[in-house]
């Protein structure tokens, strides 16, 4: 498969490329670790896609490689059809980043590293300063711009970070845990604004290790384990996998709360009843349940 | 070449902003360590003998704060911002790695050009007499320049922050040291002199020892400087290391 791989757009009529499109990607560090391995992965225009794994697992391997930062040893990755690796700065004007160790410069005030990033992504200093007021109100900084970046705090320095990313308008957003470290005010304020980004039509591949932040905001999840991606689709796609789709939870006499798991409500009910269980609260399984089981088998395998 | 002189000139306003926020520190750096060396420099000579020594105090103080400060102000910051995760800004936006390089040199040249008139400014204050050129200018960029190609391959290829740190300085002394900046290279061994003709350091301070004092024929040294200069940015631009493999 090529970028030339085409996408059908929402009218159905017109074909595009899809936003990123990676095609037998691996890496092989020089110690001989194999951190990917033959990776194929399609993420069309205007979708948010999460990607889970474990710590080690491979995610921030591939995002590196999707961002240019890292070479392959093996494989494409295509953005909007232009290929990474041979037209490096080219793909990357197509891509707002936000690296998971990545720090702001600690003499820069926010509205001088957002102008910058915006200069350095072609627009005028004018344009620049108004995109730098613009993103500095959408990011709640505005009563931090007296202070240089080493006076913020580090959940301030995280939603900065989202606002270089953001800088040029790009319209793929590539995010590495971009709200670890985020109180819950915070994090969801930075989810309010990656709404507002999925609704204007970005595409967003997103990192993180909070289910509930991939529930919140991915249209599709791709779990990653041992450098290969285990499963990609919509959680109730996944869900389909797993051997527990429903739980329920209920108060144990003195000994905490009790859990039955099953694949259907019905088989779920039935053990409920046999243990005599009255009061419980049943649900589908959670993405945390489905990631915990999925991931616990491909470690087994 | 618009985008790349655009994004050199954001890379040069972003660092010199650090003037803004740590300026005394910059005001120190400029100034104390080039006067520092011009004032150890004439200690070493016995008192009333400066007018036997005469401008090469004054060259060797220029050459050697200018080549020093300069690579280590390049390796410094470059070893700063990528060991740090600053880098990692400039990296994922499409900058390209020579506007960056270009940036950076930039602005560590201002900063020599600072050292530079902070030791000419200090000529009367040490009894040295010196003729001043406009020649001085390109001959002091071309001796800051000329180094800074090695910088970049140490800030860009040290597997940490701390070798990159020893690495600059050493280099940077080594070479300064070896070169005959504060004396003339005839009081070298011969075989000592094939090998620092090699070293821009030695053109630089004969083509400044020549301006200052105004002797004038320092057109092959100045044309020595530029084309080791030219190799040494070439291979610096070869040698920039911007992905990872």
């Amino acid at each position: 498969m090529t970028a030339a791989l085409q996408q059908r757009s929402d009218a159905g009529t017109t074909l595009v490329a899809p936003a990123i499109h990676v095609a037998g990607l691996s890496k092989r560090y020089a110690g001989g670790t194999l951190a990917n391995d033959s990776i194929d992965l399609m993420v069309p225009q205007g979708m948010t896609l999460g990607l889970l794994g474990r710590n080690g697992a491979g995610k921030t391997t591939l995002v590196r490689q999707i961002t240019g930062e890292l070479r392959p040893t093996a494989g494409s990755v295509h953005v909007m059809g232009v290929d990474v690796i041979t037209e490096h700065t080219r793909a990357r004007s197509l891509m707002g980043v936000v690296p998971q160790e990545a720090e702001p410069f600690d003499h820069l005030r926010p509205a001088e590293h957002l102008a910058f990033f915006a200069r350095l992504r072609g627009m005028s200093r004018r344009d620049a300063a108004r995109r730098a007021d613009e993103l500095v109100t959408m990011l709640g900084l505005s009563a931090h711009t007296r202070h240089a970046a080493r006076q913020l705090s580090g959940g301030l320095k995280r939603k900065l970070l989202m606002g270089i990313a953001l800088a040029g308008d790009p319209p793929i957003l590539v995010l590495d845990e971009p709200t670890t470290g985020l109180d819950p005010h915070s994090r969801r304020e930075v989810w309010a604004s990656l709404r507002a980004l999925r609704g204007r039509g970005h595409t967003i591949i997103i990192t993180t290790h909070y289910m509930e932040e991939a529930e919140e905001l991915c249209d599709e999840v791709a779990l990653i384990s041992g450098g290969r991606i285990l499963l990609q689709g919509t959680i109730e796609s996944l869900r389909a996998h797993c051997h527990n789709r429903f739980k329920a939870t209920y108060e144990e006499d003195g000994n905490g709360r009790g859990l039955v798991q099953g694949q259907t409500s019905d088989e779920v009910l039935a053990e409920l009843a046999r243990r005599g269980v009255e009061a419980f609260s049943l649900s589908k399984s959670s993405l945390e349940d489905v990631y915990l089981e999925l991931t616990a088998e491909a470690l087994e395998a | 070449m618009r985008k790349f002189t655009s994004d050199a000139l954001v890379i040069f306003e972003i660092e010199t902003l650090k003037a803004r926020a740590w300026w005394p520190f910059y005001i120190m750096t400029i100034v104390m360590f080039p006067i520092g060396t011009l004032y150890f420099a004439k200690w070493l000579i016995p008192p009333g003998a400066e007018d036997l020594v005469g401008t090469r105090l004054m060259t060797g103080s220029l050459v050697f704060a200018l080549g020093l400060m300069t690579v280590n102000n390049l390796a410094q910051i470059m070893l700063w911002e990528r060991f740090n995760s600053t880098l990692k800004l400039v990296i994922t936006s499409p900058v390209h790695p020579l506007s960056y390089a270009a940036g950076i040199i930039a602005f560590a040249l201002m900063q020599g050009m600072f050292t530079a008139l902070a030791v000419l400014s200090f000529s009367p204050i040490v009894g040295i007499d010196i003729e001043l050129s406009w020649w001085l200018i390109p001959v002091l960029l071309l001796t800051s320049l000329s180094l800074t190609g090695l910088g970049v391959i140490i800030a860009t290829w040290s597997p940490s922050q701390e070798v990159g740190n020893v690495m600059a300085n050493m280099v940077g002394i080594m070479v300064t040291l070896l070169s005959p900046v504060y004396f003339p290279i005839e009081r070298m061994p011969h075989w000592l002199r094939w090998v620092v003709r090699f070293s821009p350091y030695t053109h630089a301070g004969e083509a400044v020892d020549r301006i200052l004092s105004g002797r004038g024929g320092f057109g092959m040294e100045v044309t020595y400087l530029a084309l080791i200069t030219a190799a040494g940015l070439g291979i610096g631009v070869a040698g920039l290391r911007w992905r990872e493999n």
